[in-house]
């Protein structure tokens, strides 16, 4: 199907852009890889009278690591990240991410921060960048601040960026490498995905983060606290019953893809092969 | 509304070319109804199948859903822009010879993924070529010829 007629606008400066959006209120949307966006419009879904292509701003593009902290430009395809040495050095579990998303045709459109600012409540980015404890920077014609990546997502579809604000860049600090993404994927999106980041030093928290358990990333912080108070190996067993009890306080549904019970299920299995991962990263030892 | 007309400049299978388009405008309908490039196929309109694969700047790309104005000032190769019945390209001499078709509805975009492997990684392991064409749908072959004949050509 075709979208319904808008204007396409090619601004090449952040300025310009932001002009654009606060004059054009809420009916214009930025455009990035379009690989979510122009799905919605071709089914109608929703409409705009304008689109702000962003794409062609170079600075939001950009990847660059500087004294360990990441910088990812919101503008970054997929393909672009996946091929980064920077990122594989720095967050090698969001490399291995980002070069399996979808197909190769979504990666060499698709923007990280488009995937981002979309919130589709499959999507795996923002579970893992919430394990990374990444910051994602904003800004509008007002200015800048900075949103945690935990927080940036809301519901379905829905973030914390205003109709005028600019996803600018993602932060990711030190400590990116001992982390894991682990999902099942039901067709080409997750039914489940789960991230882990569990530092070397014993002193610093881990974070557990899932996915698609409900139209947001959660925390599992039962789990969290039990590695945070194991000093040494990890004992598979304890970390199961933590795992499944941070499980068992969401209320999830029964949907088309899957009964809760089978989710649920999914879930505490692919967050255990997560930890594990993210574990061996650390070089903590898990004992079955 | 008045028409929000765009002029881009191309190139399109190795030549120079211009277009006047509509902001709105799918790159896969300018593709074939502007230069008739019907080796382009929409089928699932939603970047799963693959049949629609173009290369944009050596990368395959959903022309199903991306703007016929993000390819002003790329390079933009089609199947048409692939060999010609006299002389073909490698990737369909070796379609050819390992039965890699049948209907030949998504063969296009199987052998332009596999190009943009081959160019980006010219010795493909069988566990690269399965990551990179998983995307591409095929409902005749069951893809095992498919992925003989992207072998034959790893290293090549």
């Amino acid at each position: 199907m075709l979208p319904k007629p808008f204007r396409y606008l090619r601004p090449e400066t952040l300025d310009a852009a932001l002009a654009e959006l606060a004059e054009r209120g809420d009916g214009a949307a930025p455009y990035a890889g379009g690989t979510e966006l122009l799905l919605l419009l071709k089914m109608r879904l929703t409409e705009y009278d304008f689109l702000v292509d962003l794409k062609r701003i170079p600075k939001l593009r950009e990847i660059a690591l500087r004294e360990g902290t990441l910088f990812i430009g919101a503008m970054a395809t997929h393909a672009a990240i996946a091929a980064n040495s920077d990122v594989g050095q720095a967050a090698p579990a969001l490399a291995k991410l980002c070069g399996s998303i979808a197909n190769p045709r979504v990666r060499s459109s698709g923007t990280l921060g488009g995937n981002l600012c979309f919130a589709e409540p499959t999507a795996d980015p923002p579970t893992l960048l919430a394990a990374l404890n990444a910051k994602l920077h904003l800004v509008s014609a007002q200015g800048r601040r900075t949103v945690a990546a935990d927080q940036f997502v809301t519901g379905a579809l829905e973030t914390e960026r205003a109709e005028d604000e600019i996803l600018l860049q993602i932060e990711i600090p030190p400590g990116g490498q001992a982390a894991a993404y682990e999902r099942l994927l039901n067709g080409h999106r997750s039914l489940v995905g789960a991230a882990a980041s569990i530092p070397t030093e014993l002193n610093s928290r881990p974070r557990i983060w899932l996915g698609c358990l409900a139209e947001r990333p959660v925390a599992l912080t039962a789990t969290e606290d039990h590695i945070f108070a194991s000093t040494g190996t990890l004992d598979g067993g304890s970390l199961k019953q933590a795992v499944d009890s941070d499980i068992a306080k969401f209320d999830v549904a029964d949907d088309e893809h899957a009964s809760a019970d089978y989710r649920c299920h999914v879930a505490s299995v692919v967050t255990l092969r997560t930890i594990t991962a993210a574990a061996r990263a650390s070089g903590r030892e898990l004992t079955p | 509304m008045t028409l929000d007309m765009h002029t881009i400049t191309f190139t399109l299978n190795n030549e120079p070319a211009e277009a006047r388009v509509e902001g709105h405008i799918l790159l896969i309908d300018m593709l074939r109804e502007t230069f008739a490039l019907h080796g382009v196929k929409r089928s699932c309109d939603m970047e799963v199948c693959g049949a629609c694969t173009v290369l944009v700047d050596d990368r395959p790309v959903s022309s199903c859903t991306m703007l016929a104005v993000d390819v002003d000032g790329a390079s933009v190769l089609t199947i048409e822009g692939v060999g010609d019945p006299e002389n073909l390209d490698p990737v369909q001499e070796a379609f050819i010879r390992h039965g890699a078709l049948q209907c030949g509805f998504c063969t296009p975009g199987f052998i332009l993924a596999t190009k943009a492997l081959l160019k980006a990684k010219p010795n493909p392991s069988q566990e690269e070529i399965s990551h990179h064409l998983n995307g591409n749908l095929c409902r005749c072959t069951g893809y095992k010829k498919i992925k003989e004949a992207v072998e034959s050509l790893a290293g090549a």
